[in-house]
């Protein structure tokens, strides 16, 4: 399997892992209104930390499995790969961002919108990590 | 995601070669052991520049590595 794929699988994982926790949490919010958005910000930092952790540990480890690998540069097909995932994941992207510009006229609070955002980002990310890995194990 | 419609003889080009490995000829062109893997498996096509290079490693034209069997 290719550095990068693996990477890729590092990235999809660790962004399930904590941003998954983190939508139904804030979903799921049943406190104070006036905390909700004290609640929102701090968990999602925590979801970051713990996102960057594990990104960093498990890429580390995969690394450690296959130094040359690690070490070499991108080649032109991971470069290719690179390229398709990404205009792919910019049209999951913009409808998904349309949609949370739209929650505003929903009468959404602004943390609300901020979590709409960020989940069009994330839906996104997912979409190139997948992709990525798609292009990788199949070929195009 | 159909391969595409490009088939190769490298397999056949490293054996004669004296089993050169995927990683050999992937240093000597420039890209990683998994990417000719992928362009001998036909889940990747090789940009003009690679195929020319797999092609002048083996001191073969073009057409005698590559071939389309596409319409």
């Amino acid at each position: 399997m290719p550095f990068r794929e693996k990477i890729a699988w590092v990235s999809l994982a660790g962004i399930v892992a904590a941003f998954t926790p983190y939508f139904v949490l804030v979903g799921h919010y049943s406190g104070p209104a006036s905390a909700y958005a004290g609640f929102s910000v701090g968990l999602l930092i925590g979801m970051v930390v713990v996102l960057t952790i594990l990104v960093t540990v498990a890429s580390i480890g995969v690394a450690l499995t296959n130094i040359r690998d690690a070490q070499a540069p991108a080649d032109e097909r991971d470069h290719t790969v690179a390229r398709r995932a990404s205009s792919i994941a910019y049209a999951v992207l913009l409808p998904a961002l349309f949609f949370a510009m739209a929650t505003v006229l929903l009468g959404w609070s602004a943390i609300g919108v901020i979590n709409a955002v960020l989940a069009a980002v994330v839906l996104a990310e997912l979409a190139r990590n997948a992709l990525e890995i798609v292009c990788y194990r199949r070929g195009w | 995601m159909a391969a595409p419609p490009i088939t190769n003889t490298i397999r056949t080009l490293r054996f004669m070669a004296g089993e050169m490995t995927q990683a050999e000829l992937g240093e000597r062109i420039g890209v990683t052991r998994q990417t000719i893997a992928a362009i001998e498996a036909g889940k990747y096509s090789p940009s003009l520049e690679s195929a020319f290079r797999i092609a002048k490693v083996f001191g073969k034209p073009l057409d005698e590595v590559f071939a389309w069997e596409g319409e």
